[in-house]
């Protein structure tokens, strides 16, 4: 039933005979369908849910609004769920949410080495470099290597404390409010704030 | 379970594929895509499987083929893994579909455990250990903390079965909470890394007074 080192393939060494990834999926969801397991057009509107509903737009318009109004800023800090709740942005891998505070002397990154959980609701699903093994293997060991190849350059003197995604919290940063931007409305700073700032890998620039 | 998948600290990898907010399109560059995430859904919907099995089934993929499968690929292949072994369909079926091989992922070397009875409510402030212990089933700790000491900075006001029940689709879960623990870099690679703290939201059953 599972594939052995015998089963590897002369033509793609390495991986065993199978149809293509694309043709094994379909082959799922069909076999579903013909057993009356999946309704027709379940896997389509989730994919909706997952392009249309989730989106770190979201987790901008926190960060913008936490900025702004400081008591909204002690809640979302102290209480993240609640904070994140008064938006109505729970949601599936998204329901205990926690937001971490970048300051002078710490930055935050987000991480989950073992798989690739995301506060999905209010930063949209994990990018293909989140999920990646290089990224899994090396953030937590060596985030301000990783951060400055990405062109995120981290002062010495500021420390990296990286969060592993490891139970059922979700995060979010909450990056520090660049210079420059003073007298700003919540919505032209929602709009520097991007999902690699939520995740931690980025910092949000002025212009 | 010490599987490839817990690869946390690992070295040799070269560069991490991204500049920081570079397009990186939607969450699917293909349709079938969905279909990975869309079986989660439907499984743990009509009852099937949790999705800690899904993430079991996943970490049961054979080695060599996990490190060469695609992210969605691997969902794709768990869930039908899960569906095969939980008798909703059965491999034959699935390569009647393509008229190829359709491999899965190894079985389970465990049966999975239940939640500790004896477990400390740790505040925070608290100096933790994450117990030396060695489990051949899912577990969610990754192997870099495994006997490390840390700092509580977090006790969840929420509670969640065990991990290690949950995904393996056992009865017998419970529900605790999950401590957020601060381990310093030092403590966790000595001089050999630039991290200054790793924070692991760790279950209490995973965590003894230090």
């Amino acid at each position: 039933m599972s594939v052995g080192v015998e089963e590897m393939h002369d033509n793609r060494p390495g991986l065993p005979l199978q149809a293509s990834a694309e043709e094994r999926a379909r082959a799922l969801y069909q076999v579903l369908k013909d057993k009356g397991v999946a309704a027709d057009g379940f896997v389509e509107g989730w994919q909706k849910v997952f392009e249309e509903d989730f989106s770190p737009r979201r987790g901008a318009e926190l960060v913008a609004r936490a900025w702004t109004d400081p008591d909204f800023r002690d809640l979302l800090l102290s209480d993240g769920t609640a904070a994140v709740g008064q938006y109505g942005y729970l949601g599936p891998q998204g329901e205990y949410i926690v937001a971490l505070e970048d300051s002078a002397s710490v930055k935050h990154v987000v991480t989950c080495t073992l798989c690739s959980c995301t506060a999905w609701p209010i930063l949209g699903l994990p990018p293909t470099w989140y999920k990646s093994f290089e990224y899994r293997a090396r953030i937590c060991r060596e985030p301000r290597k990783v951060l400055a190849e990405m062109g995120t350059d981290i002062p010495a003197e500021v420390a990296i404390k990286v969060y592993d995604t490891t139970a059922e919290t979700r995060y979010m940063v909450l990056p520090v409010r660049p210079e420059g931007t003073g007298g700003w409305s919540a919505e032209q700073l929602a709009q520097i704030v991007t999902k690699d700032c939520l995740i931690g890998v980025a910092l949000p620039k002025a212009g | 379970m010490d599987g490839i998948h817990d690869l946390a600290g690992m070295q040799g990898f070269g560069r991490v594929d991204h500049i920081a907010d570079a397009d990186v399109g939607g969450p699917f560059h293909h349709d079938w895509e969905a279909i990975g995430y869309g079986g989660i859904f439907l499984g743990v919907e009509k009852g099937i499987f949790s999705i800690d099995e899904v993430r079991h089934a996943v970490e049961r993929l054979e080695p060599l083929y996990y490190l060469m499968t695609p992210y969605y690929e691997r969902y794709v292949v768990g869930v039908a893994s899960l569906l095969v072994e939980k008798r909703v369909l059965t491999q034959d079926e699935l390569v009647a579909a393509t008229g190829k091989p359709f491999p899965l992922a190894r079985p389970a070397l465990s049966q999975g455990r239940a939640p500790r009875q004896d477990r400390s409510p740790f505040a925070v402030g608290d100096r933790v250990r994450v117990r030396d212990d060695h489990f051949a089933g899912h577990v969610r700790y990754p192997a870099y903390c495994r006997g490390k000491v840390g700092t509580v900075t977090h006790r969840t006001s929420a509670q969640w079965p065990f991990p290690d029940a949950i995904g393996h689709g056992r009865n017998d879960c419970g529900s605790e909470p999950t401590l957020h623990v601060e381990f310093t870099g030092a403590d966790l690679w000595g001089d050999d890394t630039d991290v200054s703290a790793v924070v692991v939201d760790l279950f209490e059953t995973y965590l003894e007074p230090a």
